[in-house]
């Protein structure tokens, strides 16, 4: 059974899956050159779960999580757009069964010619809860 | 069954008659809790502000059993995430005003004080944004003739 991290981060990418305007999401980042086979591709980078608060029973958790976006020339800017929109979505947070996702940046697009690929970082913190003990 | 533990079991008591309430939806026994959802109030007994009275000589024994500073907090959202002030206030003023209203606690337990009202705090050993106040509580001591 996998645990919660797991959990909260395969719901993340079945959603983005969702989006008409993402031909792949991954949990791993692919390297470029096999990502640029699958564009318009997003990927996640996860790291470590920081504590918040521990009780007898329950543990909040707080991950920090980029999705790393790959498509090419500007139509970038419309992706970008288009999973802002999904990640800022109320409903999001409890779809994947998490407490709050917040965005906390992003980076810069840099623009490139219609036939090269462009790629652009989304940096957020996602809030959840796991019961001690379940692995 | 201490002063201090009785106080607080009142207080959760009559917060959670509330529940669920237009205002809030749970109501803890203890500041830390992983699971919080938000709105919620929780309560704790404040053990780091002895709560001190004028008389010149006082028993500290028994000054400590019959006075109680009790710490509601009112959750209303978590670390990071938006900060949802109107929904402090209205709580809290909420919760002040029956405090208020309503200072017999039953048992010779009563509210002599509701103070430190502050609408907006992070509370870091909860991990969440809100508002805070303070309530103390007097335990009416009765002496029989012998």
């Amino acid at each position: 059974m996998a645990n919660k991290k797991t959990n909260v981060l395969n719901a993340l990418v079945a959603q983005l899956e969702n989006l008409s305007s993402i031909a792949k999401a991954t949990r791993i980042l692919l390297s470029p050159i096999n990502a640029r086979k699958w564009s318009p591709y997003a990927g996640l980078i996860a790291g470590p779960e920081e504590v918040i608060v521990e009780d007898l029973t329950h543990i909040r958790y707080e991950l920090d999580v980029d999705v790393i976006l790959l498509e090419k020339g500007r139509d970038i800017e419309k992706l970008l757009d288009k999973v802002k929109n999904l990640l800022y979505s109320s409903l999001l947070a409890t779809t994947i069964g998490a407490l709050q996702i917040k965005i906390v940046g992003q980076e810069e697009v840099a623009l490139v010619d219609n036939d090269k690929f462009s790629s652009t970082r989304i940096v957020m913190t996602i809030t959840y809860v796991a019961v001690k003990g379940a692995f | 069954m201490s002063a201090a533990s009785t106080a607080h079991s009142k207080i959760v008591a009559i917060l959670q008659s509330f529940t669920p309430s237009p205002l809030w939806d749970a109501v803890y026994v203890t500041h830390e809790t992983a699971n919080l959802i938000i709105p919620s109030l929780s309560v704790e007994v404040d053990i780091d502000t002895p709560i001190e009275e004028d008389n010149a000589i006082v028993n500290q024994e028994l000054l400590d059993n019959r006075n109680t500073r009790l710490s509601i907090r009112i959750h209303t959202g978590y670390r990071l995430g938006p900060v949802n002030t109107d929904s402090s206030v209205e709580i809290a003023d909420a919760v002040v005003r029956w405090l208020r209203e309503n200072i017999n606690l039953g048992n010779g337990f009563r509210i002599f004080d509701v103070l430190g009202v502050v609408y907006n705090v992070e509370h870091v050993t909860s991990g969440t944004t809100g508002a805070e106040l303070n309530v103390d509580i007097h335990k009416v001591e009765f002496y029989e003739q012998t």
